[in-house]
């Protein structure tokens, strides 16, 4: 249980959208019972909104749904990250400003973050975003999910109701 | 009434028309050409069309008019003293003149008598000349007789139907003996010494016949001639012929070898012959029948149409066949047949005759022929070897105009190395020779590559050099041979080993031909195998490209060598290219590689415009052979004197310029090559070679104890000298560069000279030793040599600075100089051999002349060098004496290399040319392959390496004062300033390195950047993606730049305000590695190749598994599961301490110690920390793909411009051992959450009182910061409690904890095949 806070859950689009509300904790949203903070989702950048200086909005289309991202471009000026340590913030700044210019609509994007609301519509807060450049990622990720969620994700809600706790 | 109309025409009118034409129009359509089929027949479909050379030949004019000749048909005469013997055909006369002649339908009745020739065919030679005429020869398709003149009375009317001799028939009282059987085969005519005690020794001709007898008691001598008469055809059945003997033909009766000839197979009588006891060898004596001249030939009525076929004797090691088929081509001034395409015969024999009617387009059989299935690796075919048995007859002349065939002596020792080989390494040969010709033929005489009577040729010297003695076979005469069957030069089972020897003609076209195949296959295929690796369209700027496609042909595959200045075996074949120049042609792969292909004059042309190129790849074998081996340089003696002894001048390359291309004045294009040096300010003495002297030249074999003495000399030496004065680099007005450097330290003893020098800048009191003293290591010669390194600035004075003087050349190259300009390599150090009043003698004397300009001849040698630690020798002196001398000297070199050498520039490397591959790098002037190494005391080196580190950073400072202009003058020229009314691009130049993803064509509106259209964008990647635009006009772009390469591209314009770079006419693109060449050979049941890594093979068989499962394993066995890396716990980088280090029983190169790393992983269904120390830890870190590929720089690291136009350009992995010698060990942890701390709350402690700064901490976490981007394969062992304890301990040391997750221990990391993965899961879950 302790684990899957720190793991990236590997949903497909249709399942993050689906994801509900938890009630508790910090875990805000879970998928069949299963806590989801961290989520990892593959798809081709369909439409892309920038602020320079302030955040990248754009959303990836796995073939299931679209998923809004946002890839934050503040570092440098948002009071949250001021009490940081200056030159970890300003190369974060610039792996963001960087990142940003490459997600170009078409790419094919591997977004990891953490899954919040906004505005009542779900979002993935990235804090890593990997252009995949192997037509097979895709590939690759729609089995993941498959697998994952048969082996992993749901036996864990299964089990969560048993009180035993396999992954 | 023909006759009353035809015109009679003379030989003589033949001869004088010199033209070749057939009397074909008086053929009867209705004549049977009798062409009995061969006893090995082929498939219908494998017969072809008679198919010529180029050009294909014409059909043979009939003549206009209906004509006739009528001439007497006569025996050959060999006359005595003939030791040459050109043919032994007919000859046909008439009272003009006389010609050789062939019969088609041959009647052994025709011999002697005048017949009317109704059709023929006369193919004329003004070269030709033979005994009986001149200028032509006759092929006789159909004759009468018009006058029989054989009015010979035969003895034996009633049994034989046709009776031959040289005078009259008749039993000789004297001569008892005779011969009736069946003739088997029959030799050539051949000549033998004879001891004439009248005439002195004479030539004799003669030929040999095999008969087979039968042994019943009516063939018996005794009662033959009494039994003839009544022989019927009763009792004709009842003979068995097969006891063999023989008869020699000699004398006045070796004319009637034409008749014999023709006759095999056939029975006959043979009257009035002698039996005696030959000696055909030493020791070996044969009992065989002589004729006489009253010899005499009878045909017998019985067994006249009773030909015995199916005649098999494969008694000894030789297997004889008949054959008959179509010539389709005559090669190597026919020494080679090629007969139904795909046949050859060899008729490379000297004493073999021919018959001049076997023409291209001619029916032929063979009788008695060797035949050999060779089973060539790189083609099929079937060879026919003739020896002294086989006989050569026409079945039907050829229809065309090609030229008869016509007997070359050659009496080279090429022509009796040949014959001496068994017949597929003839085969062999003659290919090589044939292809040493095409290759050579314009840098060599015919006499070089061939050889003479008395001298090797090349092609004679390389097939030599490829062939055991076991394969080679004494010859014997014609004599022993043809009574001892297991002469014959059957083959050795050598086959495969014989590799074609390809022209570059045919290997581009085999390249073309196998690349559109292979494309064809592959569209042809609804599978994603292949052994083309197809790429899919990418897209770039919301365009689509389509991307080049890239066929792998291995040499060893197909089974050819690559053979020009330099031999190339261990090479690749690529051939790549884009499906929009796929054209239609019908060349097969295969027929590139054919034998018709190679000995024939047409040349095969280019369909399409792919460029192959070859890529050579390193093997286990370089380490064991001489470098020099790869190389056919007559000039190499010359060489290695030329660095034996004397002065050198140091220099450090720092650029090469694109090749540009000039036109002259009305003349052909002129290559202009240009690089940038530094000089350094030593000159390196190598001692003379004088034996009188202490230590010189230092044997091989006394290595050990040499080193011992003389280091044990350079001990004190050093010790003594090296102090170093702290007090100056405490003086607080000294740089802070300087202190690092330690150039401010002073030898206080034992320097042969010093000179002192105070500057008043900074305050530095300087004394700096004139001499080091050094080994120098000649790895081509393998000696050892004492030298001197010798400062030499501007007339040997100091300069009145903590830094030395840096002197930058421009070295021009001349075009015959081109292979040395490629050899060189950017970051590269040269020793270039001083000469009275030289030009780098002037650029010292006046380092203000800046830059100078130094022209390169074709003569002036450039030899790599590095220097190596003495101290590091000593110490694993055990170690190097015996690779050493077992293992070959480059193996020595690499273990030196990898364990000890002190790298001199952090950014570029010499000393890695024996590990490394270059593409189409050539080697021929040996500039890549010879290495001196210049061993001295470890101290000494610091020192060395600090003054070259000022060189660098003196330019590098300079690059930085004003980084906001570039440096480069040309570029300031075109800057906006200058014409304001034109948006020129400016920007920083840089120096990028990385793994390139994709080239192609552009597209107008990014092309709009590079202000001409034609845009060539490239993206090499590290973590992420760049593009950088060229102009495919502009640059030169080096063969080989495409997907899955790892390049550098030199002095790139970072365009200012942009994320972009442009390729400039400076920018000069070095490939350091091309990924895709170690993949499985095997690429048709391969998945596509993973484009990230070189290593992407599946590490180990351990069970593959979630991370989540990880507890299930009941036993601690290596689980492999695919996962992320998300962020980094703890890492620990050191300076390496110059101790050799084994991985995997392979010595690492690494130069970064990681002793201690922690990554949290994650595969989706949980986390946990992984543990690594050096070598996992380093490829997680992508440094040692750094390390692999030339010390590279990442593409993603590399943010800002950190080299100037001077310098080479600084890699990631050189600026991180920049770092740890300024903070020896530096400790990155993590302090932040988990998921979420990719970076940012990493923190750098170092142990040295200094601060980390901001530069070094970008670049470290950029570094780790390459982590987070892939896929990886990791294996790894749960950490039982033991494990973790001692983990806890260390951590304790850091002050960290454990972290709370599952701890794993990796035993192996490597990059994920993402399809590989994705049919793994399809099998799990379906």
């Amino acid at each position: 249980m302790e684990s899957l806070n720190y793991t990236h859950i590997k949903l497909l689009a249709f399942d993050v959208l689906a994801l509900t509300p938890s009630p508790i904790g910090p875990i805000s949203f879970s998928r069949k019972g299963m806590p989801v903070l961290h989520v990892e989702s593959l798809g081709i950048v369909v439409t892309r909104e920038q602020k320079p200086g302030k955040f990248l909005k754009f959303t990836i289309d796995d073939g299931t749904g679209c998923i809004p991202c946002i890839l934050w471009l503040n570092q440098l000026v948002s009071p949250y990250f001021s009490r940081r340590d200056p030159s970890a913030v300003k190369f974060n700044a610039d792996m963001a400003a960087r990142l940003a210019a490459q997600i170009h609509l078409g790419a094919v994007a591997r977004v990891c973050g953490k899954v919040k609301r906004y505005r009542g519509t779900l979002q993935i807060t990235a804090s890593n975003v990997v252009l995949e450049a192997d037509p097979n990622a895709q590939v690759l990720h729609w089995l993941d999910c498959v697998r994952l969620a048969r082996n992993c994700y749901d036996k864990f809600a299964k089990n969560r109701g048993k009180g035993q706790i396999l992954c | 009434m023909e006759e009353d109309t035809a015109i009679l025409l003379k030989i003589s009118d033949l001869i004088q028309r010199a033209l070749p034409h057939t009397a074909a129009s008086s053929l009867n359509p209705s004549r049977h050409v009798s062409t009995s089929k061969p006893h090995r027949n082929f498939d219908n479909n494998r017969r072809h069309a008679p198919s010529c050379q180029n050009p294909i030949p014409e059909t043979l004019k009939p003549l206009d008019y209906k004509a006739k000749i009528i001439g007497k048909l006569t025996l050959p005469s060999y006359a005595v003293g003939c030791s040459k013997i050109e043919c032994s055909c007919f000859h046909f006369a008439d009272d003009s003149g006389s010609v050789c002649c062939d019969i088609l339908d041959f009647d052994p009745k025709m011999i002697g008598s005048i017949i009317r020739v109704l059709s023929w065919n006369f193919v004329p030679s003004l070269k030709f000349e033979s005994r009986s005429g001149k200028g032509g020869f006759l092929e006789i398709i159909t004759w009468d007789f018009l006058q029989s003149c054989n009015e010979n009375v035969c003895s034996f009317v009633g049994f034989s139907s046709f009776c031959l001799n040289l005078g009259f028939c008749k039993v000789s009282p004297k001569v008892k003996y005779l011969v009736f059987g069946r003739i088997n085969s029959i030799s050539p005519v051949y000549s033998v010494p004879c001891a004439d005690v009248r005439s002195g020794s004479q030539d004799i001709c003669g030929f040999l016949v095999s008969v087979f007898v039968c042994e019943c008691k009516f063939c018996n001598p005794k009662f033959f001639l009494s039994e003839l008469n009544y022989r019927c055809v009763e009792n004709i059945n009842g003979h068995c012929f097969s006891k063999r003997e023989i008869v020699y033909f000699c004398g006045l009766s070796s004319s009637l070898h034409p008749v014999i000839s023709r006759l095999i197979g056939d029975v006959v009588l043979l009257t009035n012959l002698k039996k005696k006891l030959v000696f055909v060898g030493k020791e070996e004596s044969v009992l065989m029948y002589l004729t006489t001249n009253e010899v005499s030939l009878h045909i017998p009525k019985l067994y006249k149409k009773w030909r015995f076929i199916h005649n098999y004797d494969t008694r000894g090691k030789g297997e004889y066949r008949s054959y008959t088929g179509i010539v389709t081509g005559i090669y190597m001034k026919g020494m080679v047949v090629e007969l139904d395409r795909d046949v050859m015969l060899l008729l490379t024999d000297q004493q073999l005759t021919v018959p001049h009617s076997l023409r291209v387009g001619a029916i032929v059989t063979l009788e008695n022929v060797h035949v050999v299935d060779p089973k060539f690796s790189w083609g099929k075919m079937l060879i026919l070897g003739a020896c002294c048995r086989t006989s050569v007859n026409l079945k039907s002349f050829s229809p065309l105009e090609t030229g008869f065939y016509l007997k070359s002596y050659s009496p080279s020792l090429l022509q009796k190395f040949i014959d001496c080989l068994p017949y597929s390494t003839r085969l062999w040969v003659l290919l090589v020779v044939s292809c040493f010709r095409k290759k050579f033929i314009g840098i060599l005489s015919e006499k070089e590559i061939l050889g003479s009577k008395h001298k090797e040729g090349l092609a004679q010297i390389y097939a030599l050099s490829h062939l055991p003695l076991s394969v080679f076979h004494d010859r014997h005469g014609v004599l022993l041979e043809f009574c001892k069957l297991s002469l014959c030069p059957v083959d050795h089972e050598m086959h495969n080993q014989l590799r074609l020897v390809l022209p570059i003609g045919h290997l581009i076209c085999y390249c073309e031909a196998s690349w559109k195949k292979s494309l064809g296959d592959w569209n042809n295929s609804a599978d994603f195998s292949g052994s083309i690796c197809r790429r899919k369209t990418i897209s770039c700027g919301g365009r689509f490209y389509a991307q080049s496609i890239r066929k792998v042909i291995r040499t060893e595959d197909i089974g050819v060598l690559v053979v020009g200045s330099l031999k190339a075996e261990n090479f690749i074949i690529i051939a790549e290219g884009k499906p929009e120049m796929l054209v239609q042609f019908d060349l097969q792969p295969e027929q590139s590689l054919s034998c018709r292909s190679i000995f024939g004059n047409d040349s095969l042309t280019r369909r399409m415009k792919l460029s192959p190129y070859l890529y050579r790849k390193p093997s286990s074998d370089d380490s064991k052979v001489d470098p020099w081996s790869l190389l056919y340089d007559q000039k190499r003696n010359l060489q290695e004197q030329d660095y034996e002894s004397g002065k050198f001048h140091m220099l450090l390359l720092t650029h090469k310029f694109p090749i540009q291309q000039m036109f002259h004045l009305g003349q052909a294009k002129k290559s202009a090559l240009f690089a940038q040096a530094i000089v350094l300010p030593w000159s390196l003495l190598v001692a003379e070679n004088n034996k009188d002297s202490d230590v010189t030249r230092l044997s091989l074999d006394h290595l050990g104890d040499s080193l011992e003495k003389f280091t044990r000399s350079e001990k004190v030496f050093v010790h003594k000298r090296c102090k170093f004065d702290r007090s100056f680099i405490d003086a607080p007005n000294c740089r802070s560069s300087d202190v690092g450097n330690g150039i401010c330290g002073h030898f206080t003893d034992h320097c042969s000279s010093h000179v002192s020098c105070r500057t008043e800048n900074c305050g530095c009191n300087l004394n700096l030793p004139h001499e080091l003293s050094c080994l120098v290591f000649n790895s081509s010669v393998n000696y050892y040599r004492k030298g001197t390194l010798q400062y030499t600035d501007a007339s040997n004075k100091i300069v009145p600075c903590c830094k030395p003087q840096k002197s930058t050349v421009l070295l021009e190259f001349s075009s015959q100089s081109f292979s040395v300009f490629e050899a060189l390599r950017i970051g590269g150090y040269y020793l270039v051999k001083h000469e009275e009043k030289d030009m780098i003698c002037s650029v010292k004397m006046h380092s203000q002349i800046h830059p100078a300009k130094l022209s390169v001849s074709a003569g002036t040698r450039f030899h790599s060098f590095v220097f190596s630690s003495l101290d590091s020798l000593q110490t694993s002196k055990a170690s190097i004496i015996y690779p050493f001398r077992n293992l070959g000297q480059e193996q020595y070199l690499n273990e030196i290399n990898n364990g000890s050498e002190k790298h001199f520039s952090s950014d570029v490397s010499t000393d890695k040319a024996c590990n490394e591959v270059k593409v189409t790098r050539p080697i021929d002037n040996g500039i890549g392959k010879i290495e001196i190494r210049i061993i001295a005391p470890t101290s000494a080196l610091s020192l060395l390496e600090n003054l070259l580190d000022q060189l660098h950073s003196s330019t590098e400072e300079l690059d930085n004062q004003d980084s906001s202009s570039t440096k480069f003058d040309a570029l300031k020229q075109s800057s906006g300033a200058i014409y304001p009314d034109h948006r020129l691009p400016e920007g920083d130049l840089m120096t990028i390195h990385g793994l390139v993803t994709a080239f192609h064509d552009s597209f107008p509106e990014q092309a709009t950047l590079v202000q001409n259209g034609d845009g060539l964008p490239m993206f090499p990647r590290g973590t992420g993606y760049i593009t950088i635009f060229g102009n495919l006009n502009h640059q030169a772009y080096p063969i080989g730049l495409g997907q899955d390469t790892y390049a550098t591209f030199h002095r790139i314009l970072l365009l200012r305000g942009q994320n972009k770079y442009m390729m400039m006419p400076v920018s000069f693109i070095t490939i350091n590695y091309v990924s895709w060449v170690n993949e499985h050979s095997d690429e048709l049941n391969s998945t596509p190749r993973n484009l990230d890594l070189p290593s992407a093979a599946t590490p180990t068989l351990s069970p593959a598994a979630l991370i989540s499962e990880l507890l299930q394993f009941s036993e601690p066995k290596p689980i492999q599961f695919r996962c992320r890396v998300v962020a980094v716990y703890v890492i620990v980088l050191e300076k390496d301490r110059d101790i050799p280090q084994f991985h995997s029983g392979v010595r690492s190169t690494r130069s970064v110690e990681i002793p201690l790393a922690g990554f949290v992983l994650d595969d989706g269904s949980s986390s946990c920390c992984c543990w690594a120390d050096s070598e996992e830890a380093a490829t997680l870190l992508g440094l040692d793909c750094e390390e692999f590929s030339d010390n590279i720089s990442s593409t993603e690291i590399v943010t800002k411009p950190q080299t100037g136009p001077w310098l080479p350009y600084r890699s990631t992995m050189g600026r991180l051992k920049q770092i740890l010698k300024r903070h020896p060990r530096i400790v990155a942890q993590n302090y932040g959450t988990m998921p979420d701390s990719s970076c940012q709350d990493l923190t750098f402690s170092v142990d040295s009182n200094t601060l980390i700064n901001s530069s070094d901490d970008y670049l470290l976490r950029s570094l780790i910061g390459n982590v987070f981007s892939k896929f990886w394969l990791v294996v790894g062992n749960l950490m039982d409690s033991s494990a973790t304890k001692q983990l806890e301990e260390r951590l304790c040391e850091l002050d960290m904890t454990i972290p709370g997750l599952q701890n794993v221990w990796a035993t192996s990391v490597t990059q994920a095949n993402m399809l590989a993965e994705a049919r793994n899961i399809m099998k799990q879950i379906s």
